[in-house]
């Protein structure tokens, strides 16, 4: 159990500078060398425009013996340094900002209508299913990549209502905030927090469920939302038997950042995938998981590149001609890019874990 | 009389290991009844699981298992194993226990003889062995066991009666012995319970459980220990082959506040060292390499130790906390930054050794007793004294406190003893007993009739020397009737039967061939005396150190130079002649040398032990270095503590304090010194307390004597004086002076804690400062320390990482300090408002004349030195003489402490006695043909010889036989051959030589 509270967690003044970080950043060769940072951020140094390197995957924080909360220092000096690099042309910060100025640009509600083919949603309840980015996705991955978010949506919904649940889902929802916060755009971020904590607190709900790892991370660590819960699907599924086919290709499990370092959710997938088949475990897993490469839309580089690469070599030599599953649909579209590039030809399928449990339905 | 009044004149101590160990000889000496209980079926902890201590590299047991023996025949000592405390009422002086008597299945009529363990059939991992090596289910853990009794482990014994059978007739196990509860009344409770290790494979990315060759610490010692499972072989556990590189990873579970340990292990940066060392010892080719956060060999002969390691052994060192260990075929790739080169690495290795966190083992005793425990499960000690627990009359030594090393744990135990008997001073005696021998049989008219036993020693000598072939040619020796070989001597059961031989075969003379004498001697003495022979008709053939320690890579020479040594021995055996101990009268008085705060807690002590105590302080007024601080770490007032300190001195009227004074002059011995002081006293004392302190350098280098440049201490009065502006840049520069090759190669232990301590101070009191520190390795390893180097960081104070052998931080003429950051890599300007040097503390000025005034040695670094570092803190080789505190080496308050209420003990160890045993083996002169040369006045360094006057102008030499030690040094300067050393004459002597050189005698 840690010692310290989560206030204290954040302090960069506790670090050793032992470099246990470092020796398994993920990123460490890239120049970014977390110890390295925390010694400049402590003596005041500017570590200059190295910090966007940083994936914020927290593996850092798995082997510092001082619970230095890394990725928090990071992002704090990103909101004193921001010179974004940012990737695809800023589009995505372009659209949270519009968010945050309660201007969607995508209208859902025609989304939402196209979108649930077989799930029933309701416009009211104690259970609010926050959809995230996905119609967002659609517009920009869906021709180059095959993305469907619409089919992702329609997937979650029959397991909702698999599970007994007719989640309500709102037509005007806005982002969560979690690329906002961690580009270091806080006030972006601090407006659509507020946005969002009135909004929740009007709809007098009781729990709120994302398939979207980092909305999940965002709602319930970073907002304060007295009385309501924030789960991941997966968690309910996880406690219910909702009978699974049996899948006849190997299949591997790749912890996203949020959902294994950040939420702690390790156990979960992994019991909702045995029940589907037999799950095989990379090298790298579960605390000591790699990362998909690229964090908030920001570091699509070659460093980043190489990472992904090296996690697809990894699923592939573990399940060979079966499925990498991902719980964040963001690791999924990263995935799917650098397959795209068409460097080397993978004998994988990438799947986020939301549409393999809606496919293997009995 | 109450039971309120009532003081009874015994000790519970609660665990048998070295701290238990030490507590308990100390009370029994002194005059106490010591109940001694383990949980285990033996004493001697963790200890007697190690292979040698560092960082003189003594064999663990070889200094352990004389003192074993010493405990199980000592008559003031009931050794209570299998043992557990139930529970506790009363108050001190009368404290009424329970105790549990585990039911072992086996009675008091167990001769140890292991015939039960070889026919049983169930193996269980042996818990000595770490669970290397196997036991069976009923067992005594290891073959040095004290006591030598079995015990069936009832979880695993599957009621085969196999045992039974095997030792019908000896009427020793009985399956229906069921738990006992006993019942005791002591004065007061000495916790002792050592500790326990924290589970490494909580940090999983380290491998631990996963893969096989990633050890523990202690693992690795149980595999490099000649006594244990792989006979000190050193071979990976799955595929047998010896590793040829060898990883060892510091910190595991330690300094770590996310494991829950957020204190130093203490320990572990040292026996990992000495394990490579060890290791390398072994097999110089296996490469081992050390990762670690900052290496803090900060005891006496640490850091020459981790010197040697790096130079003469070539063992690496990076600094950097491995994040990850995997498996890759066969080999384990330790994944590391080395932070002073900054890169990431990966390098290979064939096993991977954690040092994982030491953990408290405290929480059932302290629920039992009531006493309080600090955050991390420590026993929490109460007026800055480490071995006082919240309950009055229980006291703590050794690890249950804190981490610490045996060194500082024997002192610390020594500590708990003297605490003890003073509460139970009234009764001191009342339950004690003389240790009582049988009536010694003649001999003088008797032939030779020699016994000699052949020790294997483990694997020691036995795996170099052929035993069975020497034995059976020292056989074939006149006068020998008796000749076996036993595998270690020196165990109960061994004793045991060598009193059994003499009576049996009715030998006159006794030959041990084994280890030392040095260690071994007295015990195997006593064994002889307590069988009727006269302790000097025993004889010791070195034949480990002499012989199979250095031949190791010649068995066949080897055996033949035992049969050597073993066969010079028998010769001289065959003179030896029964000697006589005098008997001397006892100055029940002490001198103390040194008014700091450590002379007067040693004085207040001894005098609360019931003797006079004469204080000689050499300045004008008592305090000595703690006049001149301000604020002590850890938060301590010294101002206050002085206060203190002085009221005790006066309320006890058995201590006459002497200022200004020194001692001029010293003659005589123990039980009886006669000393002559500068302001004119002279008097007895029975024993001598050196307490003189220490200094602080004053350095030649960074800038001192510069205008704001200054010493910690210096440091402590300009804080104190408010002549700090706020808003100043001061920088602290670590190890001025201290872990320099050539000039002072150790650490000065106190100065990390000292300058966290000074510079939390100023950001407290000028929160606008700049306050830097400049370090090699931060060594806060005492108690709390490590919470203080953490707030220090939390508090803004900025900790900068310089390496000597990259380059050394400069101070120029206008205060600028120039540091090359290794963390950073580069180079940093910091213009310095106040530079504050850490400086070394150093010996006193004076120790030199005092060690040649009184003969007693200093160290190569000018402190005192010590009888033994490990066993011996508090004593000198010569007998009668102490010492405690920084005299002895630099240390903290807690840790002067501890020594100077343990060196009480062991000064009541000689004083508490009315009269004392002269050495038996003194020389002797023929005034017949003495010359009257004085040669030997000359040489005699105990001052034992004096030239008295027999007639006009005709001199003689006479021997002091009260201050004679037997050396013989006399005998050898004599040019007549008119001084005969007894026990070593001239003609036992030769007689060797011609053993030695004849091929048959």
């Amino acid at each position: 159990m840690p010692l310290l509270n989560k206030e204290e967690m954040l302090l960069s003044e506790y670090c050793y500078k032992c470099g246990g970080c470092t020796s398994i950043c993920p990123v460490s060769s890239s120049g970014f060398k977390p110890h390295k940072f925390i010694a400049e951020v402590s003596l005041d140094i500017n570590s200059g425009n190295e910090v966007w390197r940083c994936l914020t995957c927290k593996e850092c924080m798995e082997v510092c013996p001082q619970g230095v909360n890394i990725p928090e220092v990071v992002r704090e000096r990103r909101v004193k340094n921001l010179n974004v690099p940012v990737a695809h042309k800023g589009i995505f910060q372009s659209l949270f900002r519009l968010s945050a100025d309660n201007a969607p640009l995508i209208d859902r509600s025609s989304w939402l209508a196209e979108s649930a083919k077989e799930g029933k949603y309701s416009n009211e309840g104690d259970t609010l299913f926050f959809i995230g980015c996905l119609p967002v996705w659609d517009l920009y991955f869906k021709d180059d990549l095959g993305f469907d978010g619409k089919e992702i949506f329609d997937s979650a919904l029959i397991l909702f209502n698999k599970l007994g649940i007719e989640p309500m889902v709102i037509k005007d929802e806005l982002c969560c905030g979690h690329d906002a916060r961690w580009a270091g755009d806080e006030e972006t971020f601090n407006q659509l927090k507020e946005l969002n904590e009135e909004k929740f607190k009007k709809l007098g709900i009781k729990e709120i469920v994302t398939i979207c790892p980092e909305c999940a991370k965002t709602l319930k660590q970073d907002y304060n939302l007295e009385g309501i819960e924030v789960k991941h699907l997966t968690e309910l599924l996880s406690k219910n038997d909702l009978g699974f086919k049996h899948l006849n290709k190997p299949m591997t499990y790749h912890d996203s950042c949020r959902m294994g370092r950040y939420l702690r959710l390790f156990d979960e997938p992994r019991s909702v995938l045995s029940k589907m088949g037999d799950l095989s475990e990379m090298p790298r897993t579960k605390e000591y998981a790699l990362c998909c490469g690229v964090s908030s839309w920001v570091s699509c580089d070659p460093f980043s590149k190489k990472i992904r690469y090296d996690r697809l070599d990894e699923a592939e030599n573990t399940a060979k001609g079966g499925y990498l599953v991902t719980p964040c649909q963001k690791c999924q579209i990263h995935f799917k890019c650098a397959i795209n590039e068409g460097t080397k030809d993978y004998n994988l399928e990438i799947i986020d874990l939301v549409s393999l449990a809606r496919k293997m339905l009995e | 009389m109450n039971d309120n009044n009532k003081i009874v004149g015994s000790v519970l101590i609660v665990g048998g290991g070295i701290a238990g160990m030490v507590s308990a000889l100390d009370l029994a000496d002194n005059g106490y009844k010591v109940y001694l209980i383990d949980k285990t079926p033996s004493i001697g902890g963790t200890m007697s699981q190690l292979d040698k201590t560092f960082p003189t590299l003594d064999c663990a047991m070889c200094t352990m298992a004389p003192r074993m023996v010493d405990i199980s025949r000592h008559p003031n000592i009931e050794l209570m194993p299998y043992t557990l405390l139930e529970s506790v009422d009363g108050n001190v002086g009368c404290f009424k226990v329970k105790l549990r008597k585990m039911e072992s299945r086996v009675n008091d009529n167990c001769i140890g003889c292991g015939d039960c363990s070889s026919v049983c059939p169930v193996e269980v991992p042996n818990e000595y062995d770490e669970n290397g090596g196997i036991r069976k289910a009923i067992y005594s853990p290891f073959p040095q066991a004290v006591p030598k009794l079995f015990v069936i482990d009832t979880e695993h014994c599957i009621k085969c009666y196999k045992c039974i059978e095997a030792s019908i007739g000896k009427n020793c196990i009985d399956f229906n012995i069921k738990d006992k509860i006993i019942d005791l009344e002591v004065g007061t409770i000495i916790l002792a319970p050592g500790f326990d290790l924290w589970d490494p494979s909580l940090r999983p990315e380290l491998g631990y459980g996963e893969y096989p060759n990633v050890l523990t610490g202690i693992e690795l010692e149980r595999i490099i220990n000649a006594s244990g499972f792989t006979s000190g072989e050193i071979f990976r556990a799955d595929d047998k082959e010896v590793p040829k590189r060898i990883g060892f990873i510091q910190c595991v579970g330690s300094r770590d506040v996310k494991a829950g340990q957020p204190y130093c292990s203490r320990v572990c940066c040292m026996y990992a060292i000495k394990q490579a060392i060890l290791v390398k010892e072994h097999h110089p080719e296996i490469d081992c390499t050390i990762f670690y956060m900052d290496i803090r060999a900060f005891g006496k002969g640490q850091e020459e130790f981790y010197n040697r390691a790096k130079d003469e052994y070539g063992i690496k060192f990076i600094r950097g906390n491995p994040g990850e260990v995997f498996q890759d075929g066969r080999d384990l790739i330790v994944r590391f930054e080395d932070t002073t080169a900054s890169e990431v690495r990966e390098e290979r290795f064939d096993m991977v050794v954690l040092a994982n966190a030491i953990k408290p083992n405290n929480k059932n005793l302290s629920e039992i007793l009531g006493i309080e425990l600090d955050d991390d499960g420590f026993v929490k000690e109460q007026n800055n004294n480490p071995m006082i627990t919240s309950r009055p009359g229980v006291y703590v030594a050794g690890v249950a406190q804190a981490p610490r090393d045996i060194t500082d744990t024997v002192s610390m135990s020594s500590g708990a003893a003297a605490l003890s008997a003073v509460d139970l001073l009234s009764a001191r005696g009342k339950l004690a007993k003389e240790k009582v021998f049988p009536p010694e049989f003649d001999v003088s008219e008797q032939e030779p009739r020699i016994g000699v036993f052949i020790c294997h020693c483990g694997t020691n000598i036995a795996s170099t020397v052929d035993v069975d072939e020497v034995r059976d040619y020292i056989k074939t020796l006149p006068d020998v009737i008796f000749c076996d070989d036993v595998m270690y001597a020196c165990a109960e059961d061994s004793c045991r039967r060598i009193s059994e031989v003499i009576k049996e075969y009715k030998l006159n003379r006794f030959i041990v061939a084994s280890c030392t004498p040095r260690t071994h001697e007295p015990l195997f003495r006593e064994t002889c005396q307590a069988a009727g022979l006269n302790p000097y008709l025993f004889e010791f053939a070195n034949i480990r150190e002499h012989c199979s320690w250095v031949h190791r890579n010649e068995p066949k020479k080897a055996t033949e130079k035992a049969k050597e040594i073993i066969r010079a021995s028998v010769s001289r055996a065959r003179l030896l002649k029964p000697q006589k101990a005098g008997k001397i009268g006892v100055t029940q008085r002490a001198l103390v040398i040194g008014g700091g705060v450590t002379g007067m807690e040693a004085a207040y002590n001894i005098a609360r032990l019931g003797f006079e105590v004469i204080l000689v302080e050499r300045d004008n007024e008592l305090g000595g270095l703690l006049r001149r601080m301000h604020h002590m770490f850890i938060d301590i007032d010294p101002k206050e503590i002085l206060a203190e300190k002085i009221s005790k001195i006066e309320s006890e009227k058995n201590i006459s304090v002497h200022l200004g004074t020194t001692v001029e002059d010293l003659s005589g011995f123990v039980g009886n010194f006669d000393i002559k002081l500068t302001d004119g006293t002279e008097t007895t004392v029975g024993a001598i307390v050196i307490a003189t302190g220490c200094d602080e350098w004053r350095p030649n280098i960074y800038g001192y004597g510069q205008k704001d440049v200054y010493t910690q201490l210096e440091l402590q009065e300009v804080i104190y004086n408010g002549e700090i502006n706020d808003g100043e840049t001061i920088v602290m520069i670590q190890c001025v002076g201290s872990r320099e090759k050539g000039e002072r190669e150790y650490c000065s232990r106190i100065c990390c804690s000292e300058a966290i301590k000074n510079a939390l101070d100023i950001r407290e009191k000028y929160p606008n400062t700049d306050v830097y520190i400049l370090y090699r390795d931060i060594r806060t390893f005492a108690k709390n320390a490590e919470e203080k180097y953490r707030e220090a960081a939390l508090k803004g104070v900025q900790f900068i990482r310089y390496d000597v052998n990259i380059k050394r931080p400069e101070v120029d003429e206008n205060n600028v300090v120039h540091v090359f950051d290794t963390i950073l890599q580069q180079d940093t300007e910091i213009k310095a408002d106040k530079i504050v040097l850490s400086a070394a503390v150093v010996p006193r000025e004076g120790f030199e004349d005092l060690s040649k005034l009184f003969k007693v040695p200093l160290g190569q670094d000018g402190f005192f030195l010590e009888a033994h570092l490990k066993l011996r803190p508090l004593d000198f080789t010569s007998d009668g003489f102490f010492l405690c505190g920084t005299a002895q080496g630099p240390k903290d308050y807690i840790d002067n402490m501890a020594q100077a209420v343990g060196v009480a003990s062991r000064v009541a160890r000689i004083l508490s006695k009315k009269e004392m045993d002269t050495e038996a083996t003194t020389s002797r002169v023929d005034e017949n043909i003495c010359i009257g040369c004085g040669r030997c006045v000359d040489i005699c360094p105990y001052n034992a010889i004096k030239l008295v006057q027999r007639g006009f102008g005709v001199f003689k030499s006479r021997i002091n036989d009260a201050l004679c030690k037997g050396c013989g040094a006399c005998a050898a300067e004599c040019p007549t051959g008119a001084i005969e050393a007894r026990h070593f004459d001239d003609k036992e002597i030769s007689v060797m030589i011609d053993a030695l050189l004849k091929e048959e005698v």
